[in-house]
């Protein structure tokens, strides 16, 4: 498996602005200086709290937000720095499933109008062929390719989500941002989506990037797991091994918050005190301090660093920074 | 549209279908048909004035003047001895003619200015909106007498000082529409796909603003036709004797209370059954041009 994508040290501020020459006063830090990579095939999910920065990353990946900073290499090609042009050539690459189906499909087109956009903005299909596609993609997604001259308003959650989906899938991409896919429907039909969109992950090789808060939704989606607190990631591992055994504090707090279906199981619960400090002014060092049950001087400070631990496990806490030098003496003398 | 009509007949019908729906809709809304029937009769009535009105519109006749409605005159004669009904045919033209342009140039010019505010924001939105709160500072007839007196009288000026005083209503409208609608997700999603920011607010944002627009639009009609009669009263739009409604009413006014209501009254008429008419248009185009109003059997 090779990189498909290396996010750099990603950033989105959105300015605060005061006064009628709009002075910028402060910066919403909804991303605060994230670095990740994404192997061909795989599927990256992103977890956290409302107002983490998760959606913002998703949308400052493909440029619907421009971001602050930072670099997007995409297959060695920098989407980050694209001129326009190029950009919207490159959007066939990249696209994106979004949370709301109610809110994702203009009301006033139908599906027909909805799954030709993108095959008319870059194919020069002729119209046989753009209606042949259409029929390829409602079927794709599971849907009736009769229902075709339908508006959104005519079918349930579920299906609009599949309409979505395959409006995604139009453009053959590489890359989905899936923006909590699942969040906005019934339990039972967010199986039902999830595992259309595992098969068509196989089917097509897609790589994506899930983003969620369900964690359950991750467990069962994800290969590797980030979790982001404050514009910042602070745990990425594999999924299997960030289940098992969080490292991060706030990591341990979330997975213990995930209820378990035995009555007979007691497990502790890490309940956090506070709320989520303010994106505005984040708190200097370590952003979790605030809430950490473990909280030393130095994280008050300093800002930890975003290291290895092992076995592909990256965290940022200084606990395991410690650890880190410790060994490492150790493996001097 | 019946459910099994739709599932046999896809893609390659479409078309056909889609403007077959919107008159088979159009002429199932009743409301909407209302509308247009005192539409139509208007535009008759102005386009065949010179026929079939009983009288010339400015011939004084002060022998039978401030007579009540008669079998000579219908709607009865004014205080020059002008017969009413021939006055508010010809009126027909120069009033509903005033209200047309008149909206026409501030959705025309409004609209896309505040499109082009909402959408592109920072400081050129800032600029055109605060230039539309200058313009909404002023009373709206100040603003409009002040335009049409830098025009010179006359029916043109005073069209397009009506227009011009529409303006910032519908930018400030659209501004709003728009400020919501460029955030919804599909919006992001035409983003995604890489389609072009004009087409976006051509295909995307102005048919979801569209409702909303309209029903202003229609009820501007009524502000539009009233200013302009405003305008004529104080000298600076159609000159007298030329017939137009809002000038007869402000000229019978006076009558009233002296007992000779036909002066305001039937004048009056026309202004709100022409009004009524393109408010239940409009009303009933939004419904039509919108797929969620539809009803589905």
């Amino acid at each position: 498996m090779s990189t498909l994508l290396k996010v750099n040290n990603l950033i989105k501020h959105f300015p605060v602005t005061k006064g009628f020459f709009q002075k910028q006063v402060g910066a919403v830090k909804s991303v605060d200086g994230i670095s990740f990579e994404i192997e061909e095939g795989e599927t990256l999910g992103i977890v956290g709290e409302s107002g983490c920065g998760k959606s913002t990353t998703g949308r400052a990946l493909l440029r619907i937000l421009e971001p602050t900073e930072g670099e997007v290499l995409f297959d060695g090609v920098d989407i980050a720095k694209l001129p326009k042009k190029e950009l919207r050539a490159f959007r066939t690459n990249m696209q994106m499933i979004f949370q709301d189906p109610y809110a994702s499909l203009n009301p006033r087109w139908t599906v027909q109008q909805v799954l030709e956009e993108p095959l008319i903005t870059h194919g020069n299909l002729t119209k046989t062929e753009v209606k042949q596609r259409v029929t390829e993609l409602m079927e794709l997604v599971g849907l009736s390719p009769q229902q075709a001259s339908r508006y959104p308003h005519e079918f349930s959650g579920g299906q609009r989500q599949r309409i979505g989906i395959a409006r995604a899938l139009a453009l053959n991409p590489k890359f989905i941002v899936c923006d909590e896919p699942v969040s906005a429907l019934d339990v039972s039909i967010q199986a039902q989506v999830l595992n259309l969109m595992k098969d068509l992950q196989q089917k097509f090789s897609l790589t994506y990037l899930f983003i969620s808060h369900d964690l359950s939704v991750v467990k069962f989606i994800s290969d590797r797991v980030g979790v982001m607190y404050l514009g910042k990631l602070v745990e990425l591992s594999p999924t299997k091994s960030i289940f098992a055994e969080p490292l991060h504090p706030y990591t341990k707090a979330l997975m213990s918050a995930v209820p378990i279906p035995d009555p007979e199981i007691k497990r502790e619960q890490i309940v956090l005190s506070g709320d989520v400090p303010s994106a505005l002014h984040p708190p200097a060092g370590c952003a979790f301090h605030t809430r950490c049950p473990v909280a030393m001087d130095i994280c008050k400070t300093l800002v930890p660093k975003w290291s290895e631990v092992s076995g592909g496990r990256k965290v940022a806490c200084h606990l395991y920074e410690q650890n880190h030098t410790k060994e490492e003496q150790g493996s001097c003398h | 549209m019946s459910a099994a009509e739709v599932s046999l007949s896809p893609v390659s019908v479409k078309n056909k279908k889609k403007k077959k729906t919107f008159f088979t809709l159009m002429l199932r809304n009743r409301l909407a048909l209302i509308g247009l029937f005192f539409i139509i009769i208007w535009t008759l009535f102005a386009l065949v004035a010179p026929f079939i009105a009983p009288h010339s519109p400015t011939e004084t006749d002060t022998i039978s003047k401030l007579q009540g409605p008669t079998a000579a005159h219908w709607l009865g004669t004014d205080n020059y001895g002008r017969d009413i009904l021939s006055r508010i045919l010809y009126g027909a033209r120069i009033s509903i003619w005033t209200g047309l342009i008149g909206v026409g140039i501030s959705f025309l010019i409004g609209v896309p200015l505040g499109a082009i505010a909402a959408f592109y924001g920072g400081k050129i939105g800032d600029f055109i909106m605060r230039c539309m709160d200058v313009l909404l500072a002023f009373p709206s007839l100040i603003l409009a007498m002040a335009i049409a007196a830098s025009l010179g009288p006359g029916l043109t000026s005073a069209m397009i000082a009506v227009g011009i005083v529409g303006i910032p209503e519908f930018a400030r409208l659209m501004y709003g529409q728009t400020i919501t609608l460029k955030e919804k997700e599909f919006v992001e999603a035409s983003k995604a796909i890489g389609v072009k920011d004009t087409t976006i607010l051509f295909r995307h944002i102005f048919p979801n603003a569209l409702g909303p627009i309209l029903v202003h639009a229609t009820l501007s009609m009524g502000f539009a036709i009233l200013v302009a009669s405003s305008l004529s009263f104080l000298g600076l739009g159609i000159q007298p004797p030329t017939p137009e409604w809002g000038a007869m009413i402000s000229e019978g006014r006076e009558y009233i209370i002296t007992g000779q209501w036909w002066l305001v009254t039937f004048p009056g008429l026309a202004i709100a059954t022409s009004i009524l008419g393109f408010n239940l248009l409009g009303d009933g185009l939004r419904d039509v041009l919108d797929p969620r109003l539809r009803s589905s059997k």
